[in-house]
């Protein structure tokens, strides 16, 4: 009679195992804003972080700087144009760009300007204080500084797919070229590269 | 329902112990099925089918983890995503696929543990990964998402995810991944991002996609897409394919302007339903009875009748699998009018329900070992059951009585998995109209339909020089 409870118990368990659909609700865990978390192997917050870093460091130390403090006799003036999304993940372009813009403006050694984007509402703000403000107080069109520097890339991904293993590999590739020469001051490059293990269920 | 009788069940007479079994056993089993209730998808038609789809996302929406469970969760994402993109929610549906592809990823590798229950039970018992077709046209939709927000860096980035997919095919199954849809908008995207070299390629390798597999899938190489692989190839100096430049024909240099490009998904889409069969282990395996079930009120009575016919025949096992079916369609064609510029009928881009079909056909090795792997077990199991009852009690009734209720479990538990992308359609058409840059009304009449069609009217359609405009339109 035991072993034929031990069947019974087992065929109850087989039918509970179908039926089980895994546990329900979300649950959320706060974590610090700085601590890697990589879920998917995606491009994320991290990555968008430590490029950045890393690749204004390299800027910064590279002999353009110098020259361009020089010949200028003041901080060089820059601007972020267009960083290219050219890899296999929707990445979020804009917030890479303030990661940039962030780390030069903090350092202290080159001034920023608005960004394209940003522009147009400087536009219209200027249009608004025109109608609306003072004389005193309205700021004049066409007295923007000009940048002396613009700031282009892209951004590539390769992908290697083989069973339970996907690599992604990221390029990072930043030029900053100077807007009234045209020659190209500094090229830098991160690479990244990720292995994604897909686990089994268990 | 249709039912083939080709053998002979046993006549027995059931006492109320076994029937209350067999009413048990039902009960427990179509009680905790993990596919999804095939009445629930009624009203989610409806919508699709009555132009509702900001409801058929509603409804989907609502129908949440209740009605799909952990276990189906990428249909939901995948049902979803579509009914939003067809409601004019891009942002939403883009949402939508881009979790439905992060899970597939996830889903597609094998669960050894869920392998191991789906001998027992049925396939179900495993979280549904996608078909391939499915896991390419995500990002086909997905990119029409982004091309249709205006976003072609998003669009570009969906497209190489494809290729990536197609490489991963290429390289696991030794054949190409079987969408040239994908690439034919490639072509479009790269051609409006303004990269013609990419753009030639995409074409080129749309229109061999098309020729390659021409009678397989039922499909033609699209007679735009010959005049683009030549009309480009001459531009950039680049060879054409002699059967494709006699396709393209005659054409003409287009003017300056733009193009509005129009995909119209026609659906519904195809439909798995199930087909059974009893195995009989009397004498080797002989076929005893199959059986089509196409709702779910058929299913429920042919899990209780397999329930019933297992605790009276000691030699029967019940076994499920899936076909693809396809409804008829509600349109054939679109004639699309734009006020002002000219008009333009569809062509057909993607025969998805071949496709479905073809797809399904190249598993049906694996799916049948594992149908008869799992008949075999789930007999052993019955009669170990039963010698382990008699052995126990000391009783041959006892021991019978065990084999029977094992077998009618196991057979209750039989179930084909229906799973499928079920707000996806069955056909592509494309409609493409040259006009110059400008706003424009647009028209799509959608024709063929049993109810005599639909239309529905695009404003201020903007087409810009050297740019593509994207529209979708949909028929189910």
């Amino acid at each position: 009679m035991y072993r034929l409870v031990v069947i019974g118990a087992a065929l109850c368990l087989t039918f509970v195992a179908a039926c089980y659909s895994g546990p329900s609700g979300p649950v959320v865990h706060r974590t610090s804003a700085t601590e890697e978390v990589d879920l998917s192997g995606k491009w994320n917050d991290v990555d968008s972080r430590l490029v950045s870093q890393e690749m204004m460091k390299d800027l910064l130390t590279k002999p353009w700087i110098d020259e361009a403090r020089e010949a200028l006799k003041a901080k060089p003036r820059m601007v972020v144009g267009r960083i290219a999304n050219k890899s296999h993940d929707h990445i979020p372009v804009d917030t890479f760009i303030k990661d940039l813009e962030r780390e030069l403006i903090n350092s202290g050694e080159v001034a920023f300007l608005a960004s394209f984007s940003q522009r147009d509402q400087l536009e219209a703000e200027k249009k608004y204080q025109a109608g609306a403000a003072s004389l005193e107080t309205q700021k004049a069109m066409g007295r923007e500084l000009g940048a002396d520097f613009i700031m282009l890339g892209q951004i590539n991904s390769i992908v290697d797919q083989a069973g339970d293993l996907t690599m992604k590999y990221f390029q990072v590739e930043l030029e900053l070229i100077n807007i009234e020469s045209g020659e190209k001051v500094w090229i830098g490059q991160k690479k990244i590269k990720k292995v994604i293990e897909r686990a089994e269920w268990d | 329902m249709r039912v083939r009788v080709v053998g002979m069940m046993p006549s027995a007479g059931i006492g109320w112990l076994p029937r209350t079994l067999v009413l048990l056993v039902s009960a427990v089993t179509v009680g905790c099925a993990t596919g999804i209730d095939l009445d629930y998808y009624r009203d989610v038609d409806r919508a699709l089918a009555e132009n509702r789809s900001g409801e058929a996302a509603d409804i989907v929406r609502k129908a949440g983890r209740e009605i799909y469970g952990e276990r189906n969760r990428l249909l939901y994402h995948l049902d979803l995503a579509l009914a939003l993109q067809l409601a004019g929610d891009y942002h939403g549906s883009a949402q939508q696929f881009e979790t439905a592809d992060t899970l597939a990823a996830d889903l597609y590798t094998k669960s050894l543990g869920g392998e191991a229950a789906s001998l027992f039970t049925n396939d179900l018992a495993i979280p549904y990964a996608g078909e391939e077709f499915e896991r390419i046209l995500l990002n086909v939709f997905n990119a029409m998402n982004y091309a249709l927000l205006g976003d072609s860096e998003g669009a570009l980035v969906e497209v190489r995810r494809i290729d990536t997919k197609f490489a991963a095919i290429e390289a696991e199954k030794g054949r190409y991944g079987r969408e040239p849809l994908a690439h034919y908008l490639s072509g479009l995207l790269f051609e409006d991002a303004g990269q013609l070299d990419d753009a030639f390629i995409a074409y080129s390798d749309a229109a061999a996609g098309y020729a390659g597999q021409s009678e397989l899938f039922e499909q033609s190489v699209p007679a735009q897409l010959a005049r683009d692989v030549a009309r480009l190839g001459a531009r950039l100096g680049r060879d054409v394919h002699p059967d494709i430049a006699a396709m393209a024909g005659e054409y003409d240099v287009l003017p300056d302007g733009g193009e509005i490009v129009v995909l119209h998904y026609f659906g519904p889409g195809p439909r798995k339903v199930e087909r059974s069969i009893e195995m009989s282990f009397g004498e080797g395996f002989a076929v005893v009875q199959s059986m089509q079930v196409d709702s779910q009120d058929e299913k429920e009575v042919r899990q209780t009748l397999s329930a019933a016919k297992g605790m009276i025949s000691t030699t029967q096992i019940t076994i499920a699998y899936p076909v693809f079916k396809q409804p008829p369609l509600a349109c054939g064609r679109a004639q699309v009018y734009v006020d002002g510029c000219t008009a333009g009928v569809s062509e057909p881009v993607s025969n998805i329900s071949r496709t479905a079909l073809l797809n399904l056909e190249d598993r049906l090795g694996r799916i049948w070992s594992k149908i008869v792997a799992r008949a075999v077990l789930k007999f052993i199991t019955a009669r170990a059951a039963g010698a382990v009852g008699k052995e126990a009690s000391g009783n041959e009734g006892v021991g019978l009585l065990v084999q029977l209720f094992t077998q009618a479990a196991l057979s209750a538990t039989e179930e084909a998995d229906l799973r499928g992308w079920r707000t996806i359609p069955a056909q592509v058409q494309m409609t493409r109209i040259h006009c110059p840059a400008g706003s424009y009304r647009v028209r799509v009449d959608n024709m063929g339909s049993a109810s005599g069609g639909n239309w529905r009217e695009f404003d201020n359609v903007g087409v810009s020089d050297g740019r593509k405009t994207f529209l979708v339109s949909s028929c189910f």
